[in-house]
């Protein structure tokens, strides 16, 4: 894989910009969801996962070909979502809670319009709960629980997509579990 | 909880999913005496099973074209070459 990744950089950085859809087709799903967990909406999560990809293809050259480019693009995505979330709320602070679930559009993933059968009603209601309980955290501690438990990245690459020491996101990951505990223990 | 800071270290690093077998035999022993931290983890596990339950969801049909749209036109380099 990572081959393949580092023939497609080079391939892009040479003037090939047809090469880099093959990028994102590799790294679309996991930046999509990625975004989508920590912002709770399709449209927005669709805009950050967009714009992260224009980043990423115009700052190409500050990519050091040595790190994995799922980290580098997971960096990219995560930092536009905090910055969506920021702007939406102009006196927002970090360790404020973001409130209301007003956003949260699960359902509209669903383009068909027949009736869902009662099991999976269930399931969709236990994962809007579960994704409105994730909404309740302050964004640092959302980024970090997401990317722990969700995306199921290690401490090490949690911490260089975060670009924080080891040790401050492990504090970020256990105050956001001890809060989501209380809620979804 | 009122058990020692060491044991609660231990709780973490096991939630970290960290730990080395003899820290995970020293958790087993304290969890097995201790019903308060045994209800605190069970609570951590049940909230990170939840987390992790959730569906993989897929970036939207045409992602690709429209990411590929917004990119800035290439110079057209090799015309300017003599």
């Amino acid at each position: 894989m990572d081959i393949v990744v580092k023939k497609i950089v080079r391939e892009v950085k040479g003037g090939n910009q047809e090469a880099f859809a093959e990028l994102v087709e590799l790294y679309k799903d996991r930046v999509y969801h990625v975004a989508y967990r920590i912002l709770g909406n399709v449209h927005e999560a669709q805009d950050v996962s967009q714009e992260a990809f224009l980043r990423a293809y115009t700052n190409l050259d500050s990519y050091d070909e040595n790190r994995k480019f799922s980290t580098w693009i997971y960096r990219i995505a995560t930092n536009l979502a905090i910055d969506r979330i920021r702007k939406k709320k102009p006196d927002f602070n970090l360790e404020d809670r973001v409130g209301g679930t007003e956003n949260l559009d699960y359902h509209s993933q669903f383009a068909d319009e027949t009736p869902l059968p009662e099991e999976q009603i269930v399931k969709l209601e236990m994962q809007e709960w579960v994704q409105d309980e994730i909404m309740q955290l302050p964004p640092k501690y959302r980024t970090a629980v997401i990317l722990k438990y969700i995306e199921d990245l290690s401490l090490k690459e949690i911490a260089e997509v975060m670009n924080l020491p080891v040790a401050t996101v492990k504090t970020r990951i256990h105050r956001g579990r001890e809060a989501l505990r209380k809620r979804l223990g | 909880m009122a058990c020692s800071r060491e044991q609660r270290t231990l709780i973490d690093t096991y939630l970290d999913e960290e730990m080395t077998t003899r820290e995970a035999e020293q958790l087993e022993r304290h969890l097995q005496e201790c019903p308060e931290c045994r209800s605190y983890v069970d609570e951590c596990s049940t909230a990170v099973a939840r987390l992790r339950s959730m569906a993989r969801l897929e970036a939207p049909a045409g992602f690709t074209d429209q990411v590929m749209k917004s990119l800035p036109k290439q110079p057209k380099r090799r015309q300017w070459k003599t």
